[in-house]
């Protein structure tokens, strides 16, 4: 808190009435700067300015000449509004005489026009009586600073898109130069073909896979005179290899991280896993902890029953 | 007699608010009260009995001051009015108070110190209303009204002179 300039002297009657009414004036002045004049207000002491002095006068508010006109129509305000193609909420403050939906005069009146032709109500004399009424009444405009600072606001988020696409440009770059050099780091030969192996070959894997036995169900009903071998790579990429009975390949290609695959045999399953480390192994719907460290090639055997699980070949 | 309280309404808008501002209110609050009062004061127009209404600058200030003082719901919410050390700082925050010129805002620290009563009648005071006035507005004794503003008065006097605290003049 600021203390007065003269605080260190004692501010005497005379002078705390000064202070007051100098530091009064200034507040006054502020909420006069700052203050929006309750257009709201303004607008009921309009409106009901309509409802005494007009009303005794019998003639009824546009807004209510509308709404009357409508109901004697027997439309609905949806119904009006989908012939007319004024919104709904517009049609519905424009009956109650709020005007300020329209986004200025020139176009409530082009409302008023549409509307009571619609209704079947003359529009001039309509947008001649707003007019009329609108005369003397002050302008509501002086109100606008609030809904100036409602529009900046909105208008605010359209702005930063160029940053946002910016950002999401370089996050892109960033995440492709990150794969490609995973990709360069990981594996060995077949990494070019990796993201297309899975789905785009299935003539080496998906066919072979669904020979040995079509209904390639889940692991955890494993049948028990197959051989159900599920590969996950959790952890990071693989490249692997998968061979049924009699060294059929069922697949060869890398496994990316998040991947998951399953094969089946009648027999046998023979695994060549190039990355261990990252891929978590379940035979027979069990988990596996043959798989191994990183960065050690594996090769696992399983036959059908439960793993009589191959020796790790070095 | 609609063109003359819309007159009324134009002189006294900005200073309700203000008088609203000096018993407490940030700047919003302080709004609305008034405007609620106003309106209030609109249906009396529309009703005819506006006319009956003697000391409109008053009336709407006891209109305003309770509107402002009575809770509404969730959407008045009303700070805790605490009197404590703390109280500086209290009508800082609000949205609007960092172009309040340091006066008006050291002024309103002030207040902020004061009691409830002491600073109704000294909101009234700055307006120019005498303590017999605010007392009967407040619906106070006289003596009590003239109590609280010379209570409020050497209270501001210390709290804006804080180096000299013993000099009194009452």
């Amino acid at each position: 808190m600021s203390r007065h300039e003269d605080g260190h002297e004692s501010l005497a009657e005379a002078r705390l009435d000064t202070f007051l009414t100098t530091a009064g004036d200034a507040l006054l002045h502020h909420v006069q700067n700052t203050t929006s004049v309750s257009e709201a207000l303004l607008r009921l002491m309009g409106a009901d300015q309509e409802n005494t002095a007009q009303g005794r006068s019998a003639r009824p508010s546009v807004g209510r000449a509308l709404q009357q006109a409508r109901t004697d129509a027997g439309l609905t305000v949806e119904e009006l509004s989908s012939t007319t193609r004024v919104r709904i909420p517009v049609v519905r403050a424009i009956e109650q005489n709020d005007f300020t939906h329209c986004g200025g005069s020139s176009y409530a009146r082009a409302h008023i026009r549409l509307l009571a032709r619609a209704v079947g109500l003359d529009p001039d004399t309509l947008v001649e009586q707003y007019d009329t009424d609108r005369s003397g009444f002050p302008d509501p405009v002086p109100a606008a600073p609030l809904f100036e600072a409602e529009r900046v606001t909105r208008r605010e988020p359209l702005r930063p898109n160029w940053t946002a696409g910016l950002a999401a440009a370089v996050v892109a770059v960033v995440v492709f130069t990150g794969f490609t050099l995973i990709g360069d780091g990981s594996r060995d030969g077949s990494r070019p073909a990796h993201s297309s192996v899975a789905e785009a070959d299935p003539s080496k894997s998906a066919e072979p896979q669904r020979k040995p036995e079509p209904s390639d169900g889940a692991i955890a009903a494993a049948p028990a005179d197959k051989v159900v071998v599920q590969l996950i790579a959790d952890s990071g990429s693989s490249w692997i290899s998968v061979n049924g009975r009699d060294g059929q390949l069922l697949y060869e290609g890398v496994l990316k991280e998040g991947d998951s695959k399953t094969f089946l045999d009648g027999e046998r399953i023979d695994l060549v896993l190039g990355n261990p480390g990252a891929i978590q192994l379940y035979v027979n719907g069990k988990k596996s902890d043959d798989a191994g460290d990183m960065g050690q090639i594996q090769r696992l055997s399983y036959t059908k029953g439960d793993p009589a699980h191959g020796e790790p070949a070095r | 007699m609609r063109r003359s309280f819309l007159d009324f309404f134009q002189l006294e808008y900005h200073r309700v608010v203000r008088f609203l501002m000096c018993c407490g209110a940030d700047q919003q609050t302080a709004e609305d009260a008034a405007q609620e009062a106003f309106v209030e004061g609109w249906r009396m127009v529309t009703a005819g009995t506006w006319g009956s209404v003697d000391n409109r600058q008053g009336w709407i200030r006891r209109i305003a001051l309770s509107a402002y003082r009575r809770p509404r719901g969730q959407k008045r919410c009303q700070l805790p009015i605490s009197h404590g050390v703390d109280l500086p700082d209290r009508s800082e925050p609000g949205p609007g108070h960092e172009e309040l010129t340091v006066q008006a805002r050291t002024v309103l620290a002030a207040l902020a110190q004061l009691s409830d009563d002491q600073r109704h009648v000294m909101a009234l005071h700055l307006d120019g209303y005498s303590s017999a006035e605010s007392a009967q507005l407040l619906g106070l004794q006289d003596q009590k009204a003239r109590d609280l503003l010379k209570g409020a008065r050497r209270k501001l006097r210390r709290i804006l002179s804080p180096a000299e605290p013993a000099e009194r003049k009452d």
